[in-house]
């Protein structure tokens, strides 16, 4: 291994971590406080970017490939030589390897040399207060830096804007990654709070040890010469080339604790939730418990399995494809079946809510139109993933069950009922038990043969604030269903596409009377009244695939599959009885099976 | 002499006559006094490699060695006039905005880097070979269409018409580009002036090192020279925020600018 004897000082932290106040410093001490200029900071360029390589070889680095780019780099970062510290500032979480290097190359070059480095000086932050300055930096709502700062993934180096990709993953990988104790080079690390409280005790020693010399009087002006007042009087006058575009400005308060006015308490547990070990190692106190933080972290994780997802982009296997576009007010030559379906022979078109509409055609294409005052927030994937696949379906030949679908041992138990009877709620609740579940309210079958199959797809579990928190989720960090329908989107794992075969359907109902979860089996006409009311409740498959045609799968599916009605009183429930209930009865099945 | 360095790409030595370069994998080129330069390939190099090492960098170091400056931004040369205007920012949002320039029948002199002469009237040099955008550029143009200069390099060649050998400089612009959500709307396009066009024109200039302007009396020349030059910046949302509409008006806006000075 190579020994670090180079100049280069990295200056290595998260963005909005206090790094541009340490050049400050470092310029303030080094030059003088007299001839402290804001523009003139000490490393503020990078030593890899575009314009270096014409400053340092001339060579326009646009043409080159990327492995020739990392070379470069190279170049670029080992050409420093000297015995004073060359500082470095880099937001870069620290790596060994290239993002991307050709196999064929041979051994990559790698981006930090340990020939070319001193040390490195690690600045952190409080996350909860780097989200708030992100925010405000770029322009982003906090929410959009919040997430931003979750997110491990790592831009690809390109020649073409060297130094506008600095990869830097999350906060709490930049920060394991810069730990002094993985580094192969000598590293300080350093709190930011720590450089405002006691900012002596905390710099004497980095400076000292990366080797510049300075004593307390000549850091203590310069200390004054950058306070953040006087830095925020420098940026009012002269400018400053690092603020960014829509920022008011570069320098606002540089406060230690203004995140705890500035953020949402959502936003505070999320950042906990997200970043809690690394904030324990480095002695940021969490102000959530840790079942508080368990229920954040999986709220959060589904949100961002929901986020990567378009909100008209269905599974494949579905074969349907969505999109945006205008839609008729009424379908000409087409059977009003509610006031907000319309049927015709191949068509179907659905009316919701705030005027959005959807075209369903052929059993495999659908067309969406939104309203533009509807659009602004909230997931849009409810009547794509809904209305449509349940239409088109049915355009197919299917019936389509009104139940969130689950599978254990290769079995389906579809959970139906009418509206807020708790379907969901339940369904969220046995995937506790083992179950996975297969899809949400849109349960589509295939009834052929001797028995049902249930096709499973990705789709959101839609829960009121109430349900979430009974299932030990964030309600806050979910991503909110659209416009105003007090319910939040919970994903889970994909299901796959392979059908399943269905076991027992379990019919929800709420009682008028408080009492406990009562159930029975339904037999005979009861039984094909349960399954018709979930498998035409708005009419449509009987208008759409017929009455005669729907009739007779109906009869296959009630002939084929044990119906079980479990009864719940009206407001407080035990989940774990309805969840106990629905297992009874499918052992109860398995066991007479 | 930045010294040979493996696994690095590039050394130069700038200690005899002619300088000397050498690209690991690409060759080498000789760039004499005069601004003359030689290239040879090395053995085994893609087709291209002698385009690279001619306009890539012999080309610039030529400009280098006649003593004219290498600044960081594109100029295009306005379509009825003798005169042009340099786009700095970064490279992706220079390039967009030179290609909606392109469309409106602005012709590209020099990109990334321009050879200037900073006597004044300021000129800036033509850049021989293609004129490079980065090839995911977000812009939908039928001047692009995406294919790379080299295999596994991330720049895309564009059409674009002949131009004499230098022209004068009339005024620059500072494009950049954001993707804020939020916050009260900034203007699309302000004219800098004062201290704050100082402050711009700061590191304009990316041939420090190589083009040896360490006389601080030549660096504050040059800066002076071009900081005269009229500045406006214009600033817009990142492409998949602002529809291509927007950003053809803002361009339009910004030759109503231009023309509006004096040449």
């Amino acid at each position: 291994m190579n020994d670090p004897t180079g100049p280069i000082v990295w200056l290595a932290s998260y963005p909005k971590s206090g790094n541009t106040w340490f050049r400050a410093i470092l310029s303030a001490v080094k030059r003088g406080t007299e001839l402290f200029t804001l523009d003139v900071l000490a490393s503020g360029g990078q030593p890899f970017g575009l314009a270096t390589s014409v400053d340092v070889l001339g060579l326009d680095p646009r043409w080159l490939t990327r492995s020739e780019a990392e070379r470069l780099r190279y170049t670029l970062v080992s050409g420093a030589t000297g015995d004073e510290p060359r500082f470095r500032k880099t937001h870069e979480r620290y790596r060994t390897t290239p993002i991307e290097w050709p196999e064929a190359e041979g051994d990559p070059p790698p981006p930090f040399p340990v020939e070319a480095t001193r040390a490195a000086v690690t600045i952190v932050r409080d996350p909860r207060a780097v989200a708030v300055s992100l925010a405000h930096h770029f322009g982003k709502s906090l929410e959009d830096s919040v997430d931003r700062m979750a997110r491990d993934d790592t831009q690809r180096a390109d020649p073409a804007r060297l130094i506008g990709e600095q990869p830097w993953g999350s906060w709490s990988g930049h920060a394991r990654a810069w730990h002094p104790a993985h580094l192969p080079f000598p590293a300080y690390r350093i709190r930011y709070e720590d450089m405002l409280e006691r900012p002596i005790e905390t710099l004497v020693p980095v400076l000292t040890g990366v080797g510049i010399e300075v004593d307390e009087a000549t850091l203590v002006a310069a200390l004054e010469r950058v306070r953040i007042d006087r830095l925020q009087q420098d940026e009012a006058e002269q400018g400053f080339r690092e603020t960014h575009a829509r920022a008011q400005r570069f320098f606002r308060s540089g406060s230690a604790d203004a995140w705890r006015t500035e953020l949402p308490a959502h936003l505070i547990r999320a950042i906990e939730a997200d970043h809690q070990d690394v904030m324990a190692e480095l002695d940021y106190p969490l102000t959530s418990d840790a079942p508080t933080r368990r229920a954040t972290l999986r709220a959060r994780t589904s949100a961002r399995r929901h986020r990567v997802i378009p909100w008209n982009r269905l599974p494949d296997h579905l074969a349907l494809e969505v999109n945006e576009g205008a839609v008729p007010d009424t379908l000409d030559g087409a059977r009003s079946v509610r006031p907000w379906l319309d049927v015709a022979p191949g068509r179907a078109l659905v009316r919701l809510t705030g005027g959005t509409r959807v075209l369903v055609a052929d059993g495999c294409r659908a067309t969406v139109h939104i309203d533009a005052d509807q659009r602004t927030s909230g997931d849009w994937a409810w009547p794509v993933q809904g209305w449509t696949v349940a239409l088109a379906m049915l355009q197919r030949g299917h019936l389509v069950l009104h139940a969130a679908a689950l599978e254990r041992d290769g079995r389906a138990v579809c959970v139906a009922g009418a509206t807020r009877a708790g379907k969901s709620t339940t369904a969220v609740g046995l995937l506790d038990r083992g179950f996975r579940l297969l899809v949400d309210d849109v349960a589509v079958m295939d009834p052929e043969g001797d028995g049902s199959t249930v096709l499973p797809y990705l789709r959101g579990v839609h829960l009121t604030r109430s349900a979430a928190e009974r299932l030990g989720l964030d309600y806050d960090n979910l991503p909110a269903l659209s416009a105003g329908r007090g319910k939040a989107v919970f994903l889970g794992d994909d299901p796959g596409g392979i059908p399943v075969p269905l076991g027992t359907v379990v019919v929800l109902r709420r009682s008028a009377a408080i009492g406990a979860v009562t159930s029975r089996w339904l037999t005979g006409t009861e039984k094909l009244a349960a399954l018709r009311q979930q498998t035409d409740r708005d009419g449509a498959a009987a208008a759409i695939l017929g009455q005669a045609p729907y009739f007779e799968r109906l009869a296959r599916l009630a002939a084929s599959t044990p119906v079980l009605e479990l009864t719940r009183p009206p407001r407080t429930w035990s989940l774990q009885e309805v969840v106990e209930g629905v297992m009874a009865a499918e052992s109860q099945v398995l066991s007479s099976s | 002499m930045i010294a040979p360095a493996d696994p690095g790409l590039a050394t130069l030595d700038r200690s005899g006559e002619p300088w000397l370069g050498h690209a690991h994998g690409l060759g080498t080129v000789r760039v004499y006094a005069d601004g003359r330069y030689d290239v040879e390939p090395a053995e085994g190099a893609d087709a291209r490699a002698a385009e690279t090492l001619e306009h890539g960098w012999a080309e610039l170091l030529g400009h280098i060695r006649l003593g004219r400056r290498i600044v960081g931004g594109t100029v295009m040369l306005a379509p009825d006039a003798a005169d042009s205007l340099l786009v700095s920012g970064g490279m992706t949002e220079q390039s967009q905005a030179c290609v909606l320039l392109a469309e409106r029948g602005w012709r590209r002199v020099s990109d990334g880097f321009t050879p200037i002469d900073t006597t004044t009237p300021l000129r800036a040099y033509r850049r021989g070979g293609p004129w490079l955008v980065p090839r995911r550029l977000g812009l939908d143009s039928d001047l692009l269409d995406g294919r790379r200069i080299r295999p596994g390099a991330t720049a895309q060649e564009v059409p674009t018409p002949p131009v004499p050998e230098s022209v004068p400089l009339r005024a620059r612009v500072l494009v950049s580009e954001h993707e804020a959500t939020t916050g009260e709307p900034v203007p699309v396009l302000a004219e800098v002036s004062g201290r704050r066009r100082m402050g711009v024109q700061f590191q304009a200039f990316a041939d420090r090192f190589v083009g040896g302007a360490a006389d601080p009396a030549r660096v504050m020349a040059d800066d002076l020279a071009i900081s005269s030059l009229p500045l406006s910046t214009l600033q817009w949302p990142a492409l998949y925020l602002a529809p291509r509409d927007e950003r053809l008006a803002a361009v339009d806006a910004l030759v109503d600018w231009w023309r509006g000075l004096n040449p």
